[in-house]
């Protein structure tokens, strides 16, 4: 994050979602319109460094991007945020690029380059026309082991830190919102802390701290080089260990332990699945006077392919999608066009991270003010087309704003028990899969996006080959049963913590 | 009218071009249903087909009083067909995974559709159902509204949207260019359907329309597509009435307005009128843009208010060539102990660029940039195809990309003086402060 614009919010939650699923669409893609496979190399130098070539010949492109596996889940408290911070310091300058100098280079040549930090990983791109794209070799190894970390440029950019956290969170009520979500609903996890840093301790951080942060985890062997664009890999591949080969590895690399995801058993069959009383400790109500119109935001732990329960993850991709992806899920039918309590609704899923992650849901109710909406019961729709039965209620009632949430909830977790209960059907999972595989294809219309997802992967521990080749297949297994399981498993009452944000 | 450019006109622009001569898609410009102007950029590296269709049409011809119709109507896009009603229309795209919208901006709406190949057919289809056959349901209406009016809500917690009102409100008091585009709650109140309706057929009418094909489709798939399903497009020039011109300067004089809001950071936004896309001085003033505060971290902004003073985590410039003189603006937070030190500091610059334009190494510098990143601008057909789409919207020419680099580098220190004189006076900017008080 160290300029704003293309940047990757991970300090803010639901962007940070958005990213991740979108990974996962380019992954679908992937499998399902390169029967034969990407042409790639995939091989690790003798100091560790995974280094992942892809030629992708479509414009005369290419990108370079470093992964390090450092994220706010291997910080500790007081220390909230050093990752982020030392993103911005890796721009401030080495002894043979001094600050300044590095964007002056990348500008000359034509390029352009950013960096982002999320709770697992830190990473850096820069992209440039294919025939230049050493120079980014050239830059990203000199900064691998020679940062310089001067105290000047770390005072200056730490005040540009506190700045980026304002603009995210302190003065943005949605953002002060999601971190104190967050915070609640990941409890004691450090990925309920904010990927940024709480303030007080970006204030404090000293030159020290980030020189030990960047002695501790940045080495070859902590990290992955991904090159992808219209590439010729041998010859890459040998200019990659020209630049590479000679960085020292960190022999006594540490391991940040998170506890272990245990997925819950499945539910007895006499337990009740929905409708329960939620306890006082699930919910999070937030008055913020910056807000204008209200927001729910529910969310449910589940398991990642790195977790225990890793066998769900497609199911509940699946789910998501039926749940809250466009006017045809559950919740917009439910909420929006029958109930006529929302004007938006969403649900999101990742599956990648390195620890359990949220599945989460959110509503916008509408706002207060309109004319009353017209009974949708009177609508003439009669062509003979299936049309949707409205209720008129909620509509002809008008409630809007605040009042609407807890109708909202409601609503919201009667949808979800009909997922737990009943199977959905052929046509609706079809649609679904053809909707997901689609968009995975759309999405890969940059070679930023694919470099993206083969960075993720492979920064987190997954077999990014795998995946990438498979996925497709993986999501048209899904069935209707996986999906009514994984409901029932997964999105109980009992597990989710309700965040609402009012005026 | 086809012209086959894109093998000839590439060929040494930039240095490592050779390779994209052969690797780049063709560009074929047609003429379409009614007169429309198709552009087929044709790439078959992935399965997919990207259109964007651009028509005349956006906020700038609300009807007076209904500020924010061209935003509901463009959100009705989607809502169904004569034979199709929403529910139906929209699970049947979602079932081909079918992407399909619009969206209004000041000047004009933007159709979005994104298919895969195998899908192309239905993706016409509903196409050429939501120009030529809308549903235009009363409930589907007052769905759109609801939304509408919820994000004009929405919107006022932003304190970067409410300084960018104001400040065009400021900029063109008396000119369409000065409303918001997602309308008012006032205005909104006002709107009926029949006005939805009346505005989606003045919009799409063949001569105002430009069509962007992007991705694995060739002539005859597009020209036989066009002939079966956009066949019944209106001939006819839009009805509307031409936009009146901006005034030479705002009726009042250079002024600042604060927006109180409680927040820890002020949000400082700074506008004057600036060229319009024909502008002689487009070139110079793309070049000075990019010199004072264009993207990346190089920018003379960037240097002395982020990178020496850390007093921001982004600030930049930005103008927006429309059809007439859009605006000019500098951007920027700080927390509220620096505003007074920022604005000096974003006056300052603005003034030293009026006064001494830029250095040759600057100048040099910032040529090889823009020259050096322009391939990665056309890579992906959503570049691709919003790349043309204005092309064709501003009847830039289609040797407008070809060109391109040349133009930039032809620019020169004195062009730049030129219009940094002209359009940089200090002493026309206008101030917008947004955060706690003064």
């Amino acid at each position: 994050m160290t300029k704003p614009g293309s940047d990757r919010p991970a300090a803010r939650w639901p962007d940070g979602r958005v990213w991740v699923r979108l990974l996962g669409v380019v992954l679908l893609c992937l499998g399902s319109w390169r029967a034969e496979g990407l042409e790639h190399q995939d091989f690790t130098l003798n100091n560790g460094l995974r280094v992942i070539l892809v030629r992708e010949p479509k414009a005369p492109v290419a990108i370079s991007q470093v992964w390090y596996r450092v994220g706010s889940v291997d910080e500790v408290e007081g220390k909230t945020g050093l990752s982020h911070m030392l993103e911005h310091m890796m721009f401030q300058g080495t002894p043979a690029v001094p600050a300044g100098e590095f964007h002056r280079l990348v500008g000359r040549n034509g390029g352009e380059n950013n960096a982002s930090t999320t709770h697992d990983a830190t990473s850096y791109y820069i992209k440039l026309a294919a025939d230049r794209i050493e120079l980014a070799l050239r830059l990203e190894a000199d900064r691998m082991r020679h940062l310089s970390l001067q105290e000047e440029h770390f005072r200056s950019e730490n005040q540009v830190v506190q700045e980026e956290r304002r603009s995210r969170t302190d003065a943005d009520p949605n953002g002060r919102f999601l971190e104190k979500f967050q915070a609640r609903a990941y409890g004691s996890h450090p990925y309920g802390r904010p990927v940024i840093g709480w303030m007080t301790d970006i204030q404090h951080y000293t030159v020290a701290d980030l020189r030990a942060w960047y002695q501790r985890h940045y080495a070859p062997n902590n990290a992955v080089l991904v090159l992808v664009g219209d590439l010729d890999l041998a010859a890459m591949a040998q200019h990659v260990r020209d630049h590479f080969a000679d960085l020292p590895a960190r022999p006594d690399l540490p391991q940040t332990l998170v506890s272990p995801y245990r997925p819950p058993p499945l539910p007895a069959a006499d337990e009740p699945v929905g409708l329960l009383e939620l306890s006082a400790s699930q919910r999070l109500a937030v008055t913020d006077p910056g807000v204008t119109l209200p927001m729910w935001y529910g969310g449910y732990p589940v398991p990642t392919l790195l977790s225990e329960g890793r066998e769900d993850v497609f199911a509940l991709d699946v789910l998501a999608t039926i749940l809250g992806s466009g006017s045809n899920s559950r919740l917009y039918q439910k909420l929006v066009l029958e109930e006529g309590l929302a004007v938006s609704v969403s649900a999101h899923y990742g599956g990648f991270s390195r620890s359990w992650e949220l599945f989460t849901l959110s509503a916008t109710p509408k706002s207060p003010g309109g004319p009353p909406a017209p009974s949708l019961a009177a609508s003439p729709e009669g062509n003979g087309e299936p049309t949707l039965v409205s209720r008129p209620d909620g509509a002809a009632t008008g409630v809007t704003g605040a009042a609407a949430l807890p109708r909202i909830e409601q609503a919201i977790l009667h949808e979800i028990d009909r997922l737990a209960r009943e199977p959905v059907s052929e046509r609706e999972l079809q649609r679904a899969k053809n909707g997901m595989i689609a968009r995975h294809v759309f999405a890969h219309d940059s070679i930023h996006e694919l470099a993206s997802a083969i960075g993720l992967l492979s920064a987190n521990g997954i077999d990014w080959l795998s995946v990438v080749e498979e996925l497709p297949q993986k999501i048209e297994a899904v069935r209707a049963e996986d999906v009514q399981r994984v409901a029932a498993r997964y999105l109980r009452p009992g597990h989710l913590v309700v965040g609402v944000l009012t005026p | 009218m086809i012209s086959r450019l894109w093998t000839v006109v590439l060929a040494g622009l930039v240095c490592g071009w050779a390779v994209l001569v052969q690797a780049d898609p063709m560009v074929q410009t047609v003429q379409g249903p009614g007169g429309m102007t198709v552009h087929l950029v044709e790439s078959h590296a992935n399965p997919m087909v990207e259109m964007r269709l651009v028509a005349r049409g956006g906020s700038v011809s609300d009807p007076p009083g209904k500020a924010g119709v061209a935003y509901l109507t463009a959100w009705m896009f989607n809502e169904g067909s004569d034979t199709l009603d929403a529910a139906t229309f929209q699970e049947r795209l979602e079932f081909h995974g079918i992407h399909l919208d619009a969206t209004a901006s000041l000047e004009s709406v933007v159709v979005r559709l994104t298919t895969l190949t195998g899908h192309l057919e239905e993706a016409w289809s509903r196409l050429a159902d939501a120009l030529l056959r809308p549903r235009m349901a009363e409930k589907d209406f007052a769905r759109g509204v609801d939304e509408q009016r919820a994000l004009i809500v929405k919107n006022q917690e932003q304190p970067q949207t409410r300084a960018s009102l104001l400040l065009h409100q400021m900029l063109y008091p008396d000119h369409p260019y000065g409303r918001p585009v997602v309308g008012t709650l006032e205005g909104l109140s006002r709107i009926t359907l029949a006005d939805v309706v009346r505005f989606h057929a003045d919009t799409y009418h063949a001569p105002d329309m430009v069509l962007v094909v992007a991705g694995d489709m060739d002539l005859p798939q597009l020209q036989a597509g066009l002939a079966r399903h956009l066949a019944g497009l209106d001939a006819t020039p839009s009805p509307r009435a031409a936009m009146p011109p901006v005034p030479s300067a705002p009726p009042t004089a250079p002024q600042a307005q604060h927006v109180e809001m409680d927040l820890p950071q002020t949000t400082l936004l700074l506008g004057t009128l600036g060229i319009h896309r024909h502008d002689p001085d487009y070139y110079a003033l793309y070049v000075l843009n990019q010199i004072l505060g264009g993207s990346g971290l190089n920018s003379r902004l960037s240097t002395e208010i982020r990178e020496k003073r850390g007093l921001t985590y982004g600030v930049y410039s930005r103008f927006v060539p429309l059809s007439d003189r859009g605006p000019f603006i500098v951007a920027m937070k700080t927390k509220t102990e620096s505003t007074s030190e920022a604005l000096a500091l974003l006056q300052q610059e603005l003034q030293r660029m009026a006064r001494e334009g830029v250095t040759e190494t600057e100048l040099q510098e910032v040529i090889l940039y823009l020259t050096g990143s322009f391939p990665l601008h056309l890579d992906g057909l959503g570049k691709l195809s919003a790349t043309w789409g204005t092309i064709g919207f501003y009847q830039l020419g289609t040797d407008y990309l070809a060109k391109w680099p040349d133009r930039i580098r032809a620019v020169t220190r004195e062009d730049v003086m030129r219009v940094a004189r002209r359009i940089l006076d200090a002493e026309r900017f206008y101030t917008v402060t947004v955060g706690k008080g003064r």
